[in-house]
């Protein structure tokens, strides 16, 4: 934290950075390592201010120390933080208040857009799970001719998924599975005893169930340990902040190697409206920014840009970027900025109680919070083809247990003999739900809110257009009846199945709106996710995504990054930037 | 669009206000520094030009310390609405059968909190300019946004999230009219 503290110097309005990244989550925090490291003179915005883990985060935090257990005072959520689903009352420092932050929506089509504004961004309380995409999905297109495909193959990635890997630190097995590739991997977290059971219940149908690949440090190698970060412990409070950095996060593993370098300066609470075009080259030259506590205005400049807000902050701000050069915002000329929204769902998927271990005493390894991944087994070839829908759907679940015990939601009464029930079932749960492929279309979209809503410090607003279509509501329906004779096969009872898709945005994979591609009439992003239109902006985080894959796309972003970071500083060494 | 510095102003610009539903009221409040400022809107009349909601009705600030002031004819337009994520609230007690909505059957699974079964979670107007100096509030008010996060709590309440929700996805002009003479008949009961 003293390192990070001393890039907190001023930043100068006067001097021309080498490059000024916006946003200091996964890949601004990667962006700020990779280019300092490259010997460049960086400037992070952040829009949030910096926490302190030690003071703010609420790891070693006992829900009984909370009046409402960690759930927060009835209503609060309501009234501050409705669409940050994930925040409880232990981790609501980590998100926004939607008060200050809107954003609209179709009439009938809502969308959930979790965020964070803080130094780290969603990485402070991120689930961690960290899977690589293969050619199934860079190339899904060639597989079943919907779309298009990637502009990269797995071979040109993987260098940079090993790079990522390497330091985040991911604990995982080499599983074999062409379209699940392997990685480069601290030990496994051993599944606990009920995901043996679905292990074995997911074999009867010949689907196979894997242990989880998660930024977790089960072992400290020498790059962890240079940093202080130490091996995870179990505590299950990943949610609530890691306060030993085991878990990855842009604190803990890639601002700190930033700092260090002396090349960064970091500037927190400092929204960035929109980026500042030179309009003789088309280029970007700064970037106009309002203190979110002070409210003054202020711009800075530079001669290369990381857009790395967050996917749908980024083509926000790409879109605020109108100017004579580009009247529809920066990378607009090709009329697909803003296009092709996408988020996982979740939802469908099975629950149930294994009577087996009913009443059993708890052990450490209760806590591990990583569960079991199920990936992808359908439409990987024409053996595993479905009749019904295209690509296709992983599970993630298991057998663990939190500190607060779900399954008291469930059971009936009160007084002893509730209590003796919840402590006889709080050992037994077991769940599977879905994670699972939408597909890209140009008619999910954002838009700048044309009604001119605008957020606390009068910057336009996202307007959000985005439904499923059958090609999801049949792969949910699949999704659910798997996801029951797959815990039927493992032994459990009480089997509830839900069959309602989650609302966009719930699985907070939200991707797209500023897709790479190989030509600029129909991408914004050419395949070193610079901006075709501008060629010093690059945009590194989830807005260039072309497909979303089933898989949780952070270590993706990651690599991404680190390739696009690669680019950057040979093209600004050689001039062409 | 914005590469200038902004000039220097006495008053800092106010963008946005949050409010819950009061009953029939919309209640927030203004900080500045520590001092806070109880603010109230108080639609009276609704009315939709071009199928766009109007709310027409009293503002009243009441400073951290003395009285309250009230201006009056103060309209809020809807700019656009936040869809909400958790369930819709249920049909008010007293909506005529013509205005019932039908609910389609589905042989695949829904999206939770979509389509019939949606609702509007956050309104956004923007208020006719008002006066700062008038309500005494040292800010800007000329152009304030009221988001009224409609996070219900009692029968009436519920009952105009309903009937809103019913509003903005209105198909024909009778269902407008129709959602619209109930917003009006619950704003004056
Ligand atoms: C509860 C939860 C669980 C998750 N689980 C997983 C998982 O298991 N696996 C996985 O792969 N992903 C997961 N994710 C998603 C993951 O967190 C994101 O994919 C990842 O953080 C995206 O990185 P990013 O850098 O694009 O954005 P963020 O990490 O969100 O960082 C963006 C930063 O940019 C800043 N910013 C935004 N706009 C501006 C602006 N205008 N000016 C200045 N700064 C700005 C923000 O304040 C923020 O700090 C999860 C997310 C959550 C919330
Ligand atoms: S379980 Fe491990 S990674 Fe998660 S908060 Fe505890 S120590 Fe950190």
């Amino acid at each position: 934290m003293q390192a990070l503290q001393a890039a907190l110097k001023p930043a100068s309005s006067k001097k021309v950075y080498d490059v000024i990244i916006i946003g200091s989550g996964a890949s601004g925090g990667m962006a700020a390592k990779e280019l300092t490291e490259r010997g460049l003179d960086v400037l992070v915005l952040e829009a949030g201010p910096l926490l302190d883990p030690e003071r703010d985060f609420a790891m070693n935090k006992n829900t009984w120390e909370s009046m409402y257990r960690g759930f927060g005072p009835p209503g609060w959520k309501q009234k501050e933080q409705w669409m940050e689903d994930t925040a409880g009352d232990f981790s609501r420092s980590f998100y926004v208040s939607d008060t200050e932050h809107p954003y609209t929506t179709e009439p009938g089509k809502p969308f959930l857009w979790v965020r964070a504004r803080v130094v780290g961004g969603k990485t402070l309380h991120w689930g961690r799970l960290s899977w690589r995409f293969s050619d199934l999905d860079f190339k899904a297109a060639s597989h079943d001719g919907f779309d298009g495909d990637w502009p990269i193959d797995y071979k040109e990635i993987a260098p940079y998924y090993d790079k990522a890997e390497e330091w985040i630190g991911v604990s995982g097995n080499n599983d074999g599975l062409w379209w699940q590739p392997d990685g480069k991997y601290l030990p496994p977290i051993a599944l606990t005893c009920g995901e043996q059971l679905l292990k074995k219940g997911a074999a009867k149908l010949n689907i196979k169930l894997i242990q989880p690949r998660v930024a977790m440090l089960t072992a400290v190698k020498p790059q962890h340990a240079k940093y202080g970060r130490a091996k995870c412990h179990y505590c299950g409070s990943c949610g609530n902040g890691c306060t030993v950095g085991a878990m990855f996060n842009s604190l803990s593993s890639t601002l700190p190697v930033a700092a260090a370098t002396r090349k960064m300066t970091l500037r927190t609470n400092s929204i960035v409206r929109h980026l500042i075009v030179d309009e003789n080259t088309g280029k970007a030259k700064g970037v106009a920014v309002v203190d979110r506590q002070s409210h003054q205005e202020m711009e800075f400049f530079g001669k290369a840009f990381i857009v790395a807000g967050s996917t749908l902050e980024s083509t926000r701000l790409l879109l605020n970027s109108k100017s004579p050069k580009h009247p529809n915002g920066i990378g607009g000329s090709s009329g697909v900025l803003g296009r092709y929204l996408v988020d996982h769902f979740g939802g469908t998927g099975a629950s149930g109680v294994l009577p087996m271990f009913a009443g059993r005493d708890t052990v450490n390894e209760d806590g591990k919070s990583s569960g079991i991944f199920i990936p992808r087994f359908r439409n990987l070839d024409q053996t595993t083809k479905h009749p019904k829908f295209l690509r296709g759907y992983g599970f993630e679940g298991g057998s663990a247990i939190g500190r607060f015990p779900g399954v008291a939601y469930r059971t009936p009464g009160f007084g002893s003999e509730f209590k003796r029930q919840v402590r006889r079932w709080y050992v037994a749960p077991v769940g599977l739900t879905t994670r699972a492929h939408m597909l890209s279309r140009y008619e999910n979209f954002v838009e700048i809110d044309p009604g001119g809503v605008v957020d606390a410090w009068g910057v336009p607003v996202l307007r959000v257009h985005i439904q499923h279509s059958d090609n999801e509501r049949e792969m949910g329906k699949d999704a659910a009846e798997t996801a029951a004779q797959i815990l039927k096969e493992a032994g459990a009872e009480e089997i509830g199945i839900s069959r309602q898709l989650t609302v966009p945005g719930r699985i907070i994979h939200e991707l797209g709106t500023a897709r790479m591609g190989s030509d600029p009439k129909t991408s914004v992003l050419n395949k070193w996710n610079q901006v075709w239109d501008a060629k010093n902006v690059f945009v590194t985080d989830g807005a260039a995504f072309v497909g979303a894959a089933n898989q949780n796309p952070t270590l993706t972003i990651l690599a991404l990054t680190i390739r696009a970071c690669e680019y950057l500083t040979d093209e600004l060494k050689r001039g062409n930037l | 669009m914005f590469t200038q510095k902004k000039p220097a102003t006495t008053l800092r610009k106010l963008h946005s206000l949050h409010a819950l539903p009061d009953g029939r009221a919309f209640t927030g409040k203004i900080e500045i520094g520590k001092a806070r400022y109880q603010f109230t809107f108080t639609p009276q009349e609704a009315s939709a030009p071009n199928g766009k909601l109007t709310l027409r009705g009293s503002v009243k600030v009441k400073p951290p310390t003395g009285s309250a002031r009230t201006v009056n004819q103060v309209t809020a337009s809807l700019l656009a609405t936040q869809g909400s994520i958790v369930s819709a609230p249920p049909v008010p007690k007293s909506l005529p059968a013509a205005l019932q909505l039908e609910q389609p059957t589905r042989s695949l699974p829904a999206t939770d909190a979509t389509d019939e079964q949606s609702s509007v979670g956050v309104l956004y107007f923007k208020l006719s300019p008002l006066d700062g100096r008038a309500l005494g509030v040292p800010l800007d008010l000329s152009a304030v946004q009221l988001n009224a996060r409609l996070y219900a709590t009692a029968e009436v309440e519920r009952d105009f999230q309903w009937l809103v929700s019913a509003l903005v996805l209105a198909k024909t002009e009778a269902q407008l009219t129709g959602y619209l003479a109930e917003i009006n008949r619950s704003l004056k009961a």
